[in-house]
């Protein structure tokens, strides 16, 4: 929570400084249309503002994951935890432009069903079998 | 004709800003989700945040970054694998996360390791000893 506004103030005082610097440069220039002259920087700026809902979003799930009364409560939250990751590592390959990030993130996903289903059926039967 | 960027053609402009909104619904659920599972008091009530955390959270945004990741000109040939793989991963969590999730609370019911506490009735447990006998 305090490192995400910090990070809003550090944008704030970005997109001031750039503002007296796009001011003083050249003369009708607004800074919204500076950063939606191109595509590149307007998705840029879209997903770097998205960062601290998910700083906030995983901190909470690691509260869960930490403090779980029970072994399928811990599972849960890292469930969610897993498939989030899924979600920004869609995200940041769109920001980096690396392609194969998304492969990690399909295994990702089949892993957390893996950990699910293992879960359950030692949870029920005592062993996990076949 | 174009509203916003002048490089899209109209149908690239719709799926970008479809796959925007889809990934601001899907961080508002991300929170949504976060603060229900942390402040939620039972397990069986948790699966309703988790559902939300999931579905909400994971799917519906990576459908958005498949139409945002399709329209954007700039990234060349890695759009593709991008575009592939992420609903490739919207479909697999689709598929196993209610699997998973449902499998869980069968077995924490089942094996009795999280009491069912403030409960009317449980008519499953009933079930379960009419078996047994």
């Amino acid at each position: 929570m305090i490192a995400s506004f910090i990070f809003y103030y550090k944008l704030f005082l970005f997109i001031h400084a750039r503002k007296r610097v796009i001011r003083t440069s050249s003369d009708d220039k607004d800074w919204l249309r500076e950063i939606l002259m191109t595509l590149e920087s307007f998705i840029s700026t879209f997903i770097v503002a998205l960062l601290p809902a998910f700083l906030i979003s995983l901190s909470l799930y690691a509260i869960r994951v930490i403090k779980g009364p029970s072994i399928t409560d811990m599972v849960l939250a890292i469930d969610c935890v897993t498939y989030d990751l899924c979600f920004l590592m869609g995200l940041l390959s769109i920001l980096f432009k690396i392609g194969f990030l998304m492969v990690a993130a399909l295994a990702l996903a089949l892993w957390a069903y893996v950990l699910d289903v293992y879960v359950a059926k030692y949870l029920e039967a005592r062993e996990v079998g076949d | 004709m174009v509203f916003l960027f002048p490089e899209l053609n109209i149908f690239e402009e719709i799926a970008l800003i479809i796959g925007i909104i889809l990934t601001l619904i899907g961080v508002f659920c991300d929170v949504i989700g976060s603060i229900g599972m942390v402040r939620f008091p039972n397990f069986f009530v948790r699966l309703h945040a988790a559902t939300v955390g999931t579905i909400g959270g994971a799917v519906y945004p990576l459908f958005g970054v498949t139409l945002m990741s399709l329209a954007l000109n700039y990234l060349g040939v890695i759009r593709y694998f991008i575009a592939t793989g992420a609903f490739l991963t919207a479909i697999a969590i689709v598929l196993t996360a209610p699997v998973g999730s449902h499998a869980l609370a069968r077995a924490a019911h089942r094996s009795k390791t999280v009491p069912v506490e403030p409960k009317v009735c449980d008519f499953l447990r009933e079930d379960e000893r009419l078996i047994e006998e």
